[in-house]
């Protein structure tokens, strides 16, 4: 069941040729600008074309495609475990939530359990995730409304964040850890890890904090140029299908660690009664430009009490769950102790061999730190997906840029642009 | 022969032409390090090393800048108009450089008697260190300094490149706004010392107490002007990176965008000696007999340039931690500072200056009641006035999908879609309104 693109005439159009731009009330003292795709504020390749009235957006039209690099259809080519390495370069602002939203999907579908260990340290991994992408998202945004200064500020903690997912993964920036029932590896030091979170937490981070929030956040010029800038009502982001730290500016109480928890967020994740971890979700109301930048400094603020739950709490035993089940890389004493599990470990790992996955479709989303990251799965029992479909934050919150901008002025677009905090090449795939 | 010379060749020719070589020769090259510094500065202020490759602590690297920057392809854009985009950087060069001739560098030289072969005697007496002794030597620095923007909006203009067009309108609306409130800032300090020499501005400082002890708010003021008349952070809209690339220079490529960064920094260099000039006794410093305008030792005029330009390299190192501190303002706020802010508190200044002189209650100390007293007046007046929402308001705009005119149809869904054999256009093209 090979899947095919089938060619549509819905989508048989020329981009450069349409007349779209001619599709308004001419007023005849427009001009058109084109913003981007090769531009220092779409820091990957976006590009708006823009109808401006002196400095003022009058139409925006996004068009995108730009770092379409075909991630999605390499998802029913590899298999379960080797397209870890691709989701990784989704979002490679916060790759190991990736890796960690791929893998529960998949797990999900399988209806694979994982080990107490393996949720704690995955949930300790993806709220550090969600502090690295808020962090480069507030830097970016000072660096965009010319603050170079407070972008720096920004991304010397996240080389800390680097540290941990090169010490757990032996890569510094796509770690690709996560494997079916487990990661790809147990903690090579269990004291050691928990030494560098807690480095990280108690001692990098809040100085990075204090210094945005005082160059950034609580700076007039900033205030003044976010303040009232791409206003989202409530019923507007809903009506969006805004998720995420978009969503929670808007007033909109939506989170899916709360809403449709999974790991350490839901209650009895350990089999044993353990409480889900204690944080709160912060909602703002305006629903501007600063807003969002308030709920994600915030938003950091709750990741680490999180990790500050966990980091003590690491239980002993497995990382890696143990199922017969033929979807699961058995431990490495069963390798060589069993016959069994080295010939689970060689169907799993020889390319002619491979899965037995079970036929199942299935939907599991995790909670990033850009807004709802879902992976859509239609196992077909062959040791790759039939198809895997995203659901990225950043092309759904993409939308609503045009919404966001038009009747302001050129100068914040790159002030929205910061806020959404586009990914291309998780927008593109 | 000798008659002939010696009737043009006084004292104070030889001290200019002196003066004018080095101080071109010393400032273009301290041009090509100030980019260094301002380099180790942000380097310093965001925790990274800056550059160290080129020579110890990256002293070869401006020689390496300015030899890549001349072997690069001079490129000039279809369709720019080539006389005004070679043009524009000479116009925004020539004016700072024109700029630092005025400015009193060394104080008075009481200059020996020389005696040159093949021209004779030379009589001694007191010359200005300077390039020229203009006796309307600040009205001459407002009106150069401000040519500069015509480089900046010609090579906007000229580039044919729409990003480069709004670089070159948003430099020609902040000279605009800033020009006023810069002139009006350096009438209030002209009001009080009676002079537009430079020389007798020092000596009257130097007599009287610093300007800034008199005119601090007058000295902000300027300061703040002559960042956006620079086109530095937080007002460098003209060149905005992260909003028009590269603003007027976009475009530029080889000397060419050599000549508008030497430019940048040539300005810094001619506003912040302005600015010592004007309010911080350029150089004089209290408790140092040399620095007083009596001593004209060749020894005091050295010591008198070093001391001159130690303080336009403090005023440039501080206009760079402003750069690399703060955000960018965006251009309709600037002018909104301009307009609502800088302008009335500098005409305030002025009428209240002119009561001062007319009551002659110039003594610092009482300049500085009457400063606080505006300060005052301003805080106190400032949460009466009506405060507007307009800066950040979404406007409604004819054609917009999003923001449309109160009561416009707007009508969605039909971008892009193909048109089927009918020729209509499918997809939803519903009329929906939007207000």
């Amino acid at each position: 069941m090979p899947y095919t693109l089938k060619p549509s005439n819905a989508f048989d159009i020329d981009i450069e040729t349409t007349e779209y731009l001619k599709d308004h009330v001419d007023t005849g003292d427009r001009w058109v600008l084109n913003f981007g795709p090769q531009h220092p504020a779409t820091h990957t390749t976006l590009r708006l074309i823009l109808e401006l009235d002196g400095e003022r957006v009058a139409r925006c039209t996004p068009h995108i495609g730009y770092l379409h690099s075909g991630f999605e259809k390499l998802g029913e080519h590899l298999d379960y475990n080797q397209y870890v390495t691709i989701v990784s370069r989704m979002n490679y602002l916060s790759p190991i939530a990736n890796d960690i939203c791929w893998h529960h999907a998949v797990e999900k579908v399988f209806g694979v359990g994982l080990t107490p260990r393996c949720i704690v340290v995955r949930t300790i991994m993806a709220e550090i995730a969600r502090i690295q992408d808020h962090l480069l998202c507030v830097g970016a945004a000072a660096l965009d409304l010319g603050a170079i200064t407070g972008f720096l500020y920004s991304f010397n903690p996240r080389e800390k964040i680097y540290d941990i997912c090169d010490f757990i993964s032996g890569q510094r920036f796509h770690p690709d850890w996560t494997r079916v029932g487990g990661a790809m590896a147990d903690l090579p030091d269990e004291e050691v890890f928990r030494r560098m979170v807690k480095d990280f937490i108690h001692n990098d981070l809040p100085h990075a904090l204090k210094d945005l929030e005082g160059l950034v956040l609580r700076n007039k010029i900033f205030y003044d140029r976010t303040v009232g800038i791409g206003v989202m009502t409530r019923e507007e982001a809903i009506g969006w299908s805004l998720s995420g730290p978009l969503a929670r500016a808007s007033g909109v109480r939506r989170d899916l660690r709360k809403d449709e928890p999974y790991l350490c967020y839901a209650d009895n994740w350990d089999g044993q009664g353990a409480e889900a971890v204690q944080f709160k979700v912060p909602v703002a109301e305006a629903g501007d430009v600063y807003a969002r930048f308030q709920v994600r400094i915030e938003e950091i603020r709750q990741a680490v009490g999180i990790i500050e739950q966990l980091i003590d709490r690491i239980p002993g035993g497995p990382m890696n769950v143990f199922t017969d089940s033929k979807t699961t890389k058995p431990p490495k004493s069963e390798v060589y102790g069993s016959i069994e599990g080295l010939i689970q470990h060689f169907e799993l790992i020889m390319t002619n061999r491979g899965w037995e996955a079970p036929i199942a479709e299935g939907y599991g989303a995790n909670e990033t730190a850009n807004g709802e990251l879902g992976y859509y799965v239609v196992a077909d029992g062959s040791p790759r997906a039939w198809r895997v479909k995203t659901r990225p934050p950043s092309f759904i919150n993409y939308a609503v840029v045009s919404k966001m901008l038009e009747g302001h002025m050129l100068p914040d677009v790159v002030a929205v642009l910061g806020s959404i905090n586009i990914v291309a090449a998780e927008l593109d795939r | 022969m000798s008659e002939f010379l010696s009737s043009f060749l006084t004292g104070q020719l030889i001290v200019s032409v002196t003066v004018i070589l080095v101080i071109l020769h010393v400032n273009l090259i301290g041009v090509a390090y100030l980019i260094l510094l301002e380099r180790k500065l942000s380097a310093w202020i965001q925790d990274r090393v800056g550059p160290n490759r080129c020579g110890k602590w990256g002293l070869l690297q401006p020689l390496a800048d300015g030899l890549k920057l001349l072997l690069k392809e001079d490129y000039k854009p279809k369709g720019a108009d080539f006389f005004l985009f070679t043009l524009a950087p000479m116009l925004i060069i020539i004016p700072a450089l024109i700029g630092w001739v005025v400015i009193p560098w060394g104080g008075v030289w009481d200059m020996p008697e020389i005696t040159l072969p093949l021209v004779g005697t030379i009589a001694g007496g007191p010359v200005t260190v300077a390039g020229a002794d203009v006796n309307v030597g600040v009205i001459f620095l407002i009106a150069v300094a401000s040519l500069g923007v015509y480089g900046v909006t010609l090579g906007g203009w000229a580039s044919n490149n729409k990003y480069s067009f709004f670089g070159g309108l948003r430099a020609t609306a902040g000279m605009i706004s800033y020009e006023i409130p810069l002139s009006a800032s350096i009438l209030a300090v002209l009001l009080l010392s009676g002079a537009v020499q430079p020389q007798r501005l020092i000596e009257q400082q130097v007599a009287g107490g610093w300007y800034v002890l008199s005119q601090p708010l007058a000295a902000i003021l300027f300061f703040v002007c002559i960042l956006a008349e620079a086109n530095r952070a937080p007002f460098d809209n003209a060149e905005a990176e992260q909003e028009l690339v590269g603003g007027y220079h976009t475009e530029y490529s080889s000397m060419r965008f050599g000549m508008f960064l030497l430019a940048e920094y040539a300005h810094l260099i001619t506003s912040s000696a302005f600015l010592m000039l004007l309010f911080f006794g350029g150089y004089h410093l209290p408790l140092i007999p040399w620095l007083s305008p009596e001593a004209t030792g060749i020894g005091a005029a050295l010591l008198k340039v070093t001391v001159f330009f130690g303080k336009v390299l403090l005023t440039i190192a501080f206009m760079m931690l402003v750069r690399w501190t703060i955000p960018r303002v965006r251009w309709d706020q600037v002018m909104k500072l301009a307009w609502n802010a800088l302008i009335p508190l500098s005409i305030a200044l002025i009428v209240l200056t002119a009561v001062m002189v007319f009551m002659e209650w110039t003594a610092w100390w009482q300049m500085l009641a009457m400063n606080a007293v505006v300060l005052g007046v301003v805080f106190a007046i400032q949460p009466l006035l009506p405060k507007s929402d307009l800066q950040n308001r979404r406007v409604p705009m004819a054609g917009s999908r999003f923001s449309p005119l109160p009561g416009e149809v707007v009508r969605t869904g039909a971008m892009g879609a193909a048109k089927d054999e009918s020729g209509v256009a499918r997809g939803s093209r519903g009329v929906v309104s939007m207000s």
